[in-house]
């Protein structure tokens, strides 16, 4: 789905926000500059074992909700990519591969590595959405804008 | 009237999630592996069971998982059950691990890789998966595998406990001590932090041991010997550790607190509730007593602080035999009352479900507990602990990943 898209979370000047929800729906939106797509799926190193975030996609796990990411591309195109928590690493030798990585590169300890399955991608670039936009919905156009050559009497 | 299904459970309670509640269930039931599944488990790769200071349901100690991982990274410590007592079973199908219940797919689970440090021995040539075992992010290590009570003088063994005839099974089959030697503890806890990102917490657990010249001496003497073993291989003087030990005296507990690395201490009462406390655990009662060991625990928040003193219980046993409460209402009644007036005091309550091992005394003819009775206990001990703004993290999903109800404290 979308892969070619997907593979822009592994572009390093791209912008990517994480947004989860708590248990009252409010949304939580974090830079997560460590999301990247493998292997077929979106993962992120949590770094806070007691994040808002880390919560949230607790809960996402464990109450089949989802989570948005928010990626800004190097181009400046955005989408928004809904995905749903798939597995939570906290042991293993694949977390250990993640964990030294963490360490070499961020500095920090690791509390986990979120795996998450992409669901649906939608592209939110302004230039796009209000192209797409005057197309499908033409009375939300201004009419000066339709305007032809001048009738004169 | 019948207990609730897991499904009538779940949606009765749809606050409690159902992977945490699928847990709850397989410590409950138990688990029962198909030759497929154990076919799939590597030994090479994978940490198999047999060292655990407690044995099975089935009382072997023959090579199988120690334990499974879940999709959100807890781990269920599992006890190999006979298909007669209705467990889960654990197959695997289609290249995937799975749970399954009267026939039908729950749950994808995973086995967990055993350390490096497994397979080496000690410069004195002991295993060192005999001297530490190890939980997916703990070093879990048992000084001393006898436990006094059971002795003459003890008084008696905790009736759900089967310490001693698991520790016989364990040393005629598997080489295994019964007490160790630091040095060798020191050896291989350099050996397990030689593994990046693996273990979080040390904790230790031995028998009780009240002898010395006042009662506990010995016990807390030699894990003083044992933690400043292990604190030779950190930088710093305080490292993230639990010590489960005998309800000891203030002055004894400050001497472990001031004189060792240790940073949380649990002490465990089994059962919240003075009358059954003094039948099912007839040794603590003798040494310690039942309020004594709720005074001690509390007194122990002044030495710890908040957020580092905890009790376990044994969750069900309160219901057991011809002395447990008539009914699940009254017992949780009993024992939220009880871990209430303990978590007033800074002290956390969790839950461990009983499983009924062979070679207790309770462990047969046990009467069923309904699995909705562990979820209103888990909710209710996880209540209490929001309630009294109590953090668990030294006893959580990682660091221990035996209590259902500290597995809620991630989300809840």
């Amino acid at each position: 789905m979308g892969n070619e898209i997907l593979e822009l979370l592994n572009d390093g000047a791209a912008v990517k926000i994480l947004v989860t929800a708590d248990e009252t729906g409010a949304p939580h939106p974090v830079v997560k500059d460590s999301l990247r797509f493998e292997d077929g799926k979106i993962i992120y190193f949590e770094f806070c074992e007691a994040s808002r975030s880390n919560r949230n996609m607790t809960n996402a796990l464990w109450f089949d909700k989802k989570a948005v990411i928010l990626l800004l591309a190097s181009d400046k195109r955005s989408f928004n990519i809904t995905a749903k928590p798939a597995r939570c690493v906290i042991n293993t030798k694949v977390f250990q591969r993640y964990y030294e990585e963490a360490r070499e590169k961020y500095g920090f300890d690791l509390s986990s590595a979120w795996i998450l399955e992409p669901l649906e991608i939608t592209e939110h670039s302004l230039g796009f959405r209000v192209e797409q936009e005057s197309r499908a919905r033409s009375y939300f156009n201004h009419l000066d804008r339709l305007a032809g050559k001048e009738v004169t009497a | 009237m019948s207990a609730l299904s897991f499904d009538e459970v779940a949606a009765k309670y749809p606050q409690f999630p159902r992977l945490v509640l699928l847990k709850t269930d397989l410590h409950r039931r138990g688990v029962y592996y198909t030759d497929k599944a154990l076919s799939s488990l590597d030994p090479d790769r994978h940490q198999t069971g047999g060292t655990h200071i407690f044995g099975t349901r089935d009382g072997k100690l023959t090579q199988r998982p120690e334990a499974l991982i879940l999709r959100d990274g807890a781990s269920v410590l599992t006890t190999s059950t006979p298909l007669e007592e209705d467990p889960y079973i654990v197959d695997f199908t289609d290249g995937r691990l799975m749970v399954l219940d009267k026939g039908k797919e729950l749950e994808e689970v995973f086995f967990w890789d055993k350390p490096d440090y497994y397979g080496k021995r000690t410069s004195k040539g002991v295993l060192m998966q005999n001297v530490i075992g190890a939980r997916p992010q703990r070093l879990y290590i048992t000084p001393n595998r006898f436990c006094f009570f059971w002795s003459d003088e003890g008084g008696g063994g905790c009736q759900f406990c089967d310490i001693v005839n698991n520790l016989k099974q364990q040393r005629a089959e598997i080489e295994m001590q019964t007490r160790l030697d630091p040095q060798d503890i020191a050896e291989t806890v350099a050996e397990a932090l030689k593994e990046p990102g693996r273990f979080t917490a040390v904790f230790l657990t031995s028998g009780s041991d009240y002898r010395g010249k006042t009662p506990f001496d010995s016990e807390i003497d030699f894990y003083i010997d044992v933690l400043k073993a292990i604190g030779r291989n950190f930088a710093i003087k305080k490292f993230p550790s639990q010590i489960l030990c005998s309800a000891v005296r203030k002055d004894q507990l400050q001497r472990l607190y001031d004189e060792t690395g240790v940073t949380s201490v649990t002490m465990d009462i089994e059962v919240l509730d003075e009358r059954l406390f003094n039948i099912i655990c007839p040794g603590k009662a003798k040494w310690v007593g039942y309020h004594e060991w709720k005074k001690r625990l509390v007194d122990a928040v002044e030495i710890f602080g908040p957020n580092r003193v905890g009790t376990g219980v044994v969750a069900g046993v309160e219901l057991a035999g011809p002395f447990g409460f008539p009914s699940e209402d009254e017992a949780l009644a009993a024992v939220l009352g009880e871990a209430e007036e303990l978590a007033a005091g800074g002290v956390s309550s969790v839950v461990q479900v009983w499983q009924a091992r062979a070679g207790s005394k309770l462990g047969k003819g046990r009467r069923k507990i309904s699995l909705e009775y562990y979820a209103r206990l888990a909710l209710g001990f996880q209540a209490l602990r929001r309630k009294y703004g109590l953090e668990i993290d030294f006893d959580d999903y990682r660091r221990c990943g035996n209590h259902p109800d500290s597995d809620l404290a991630r989300g809840l």
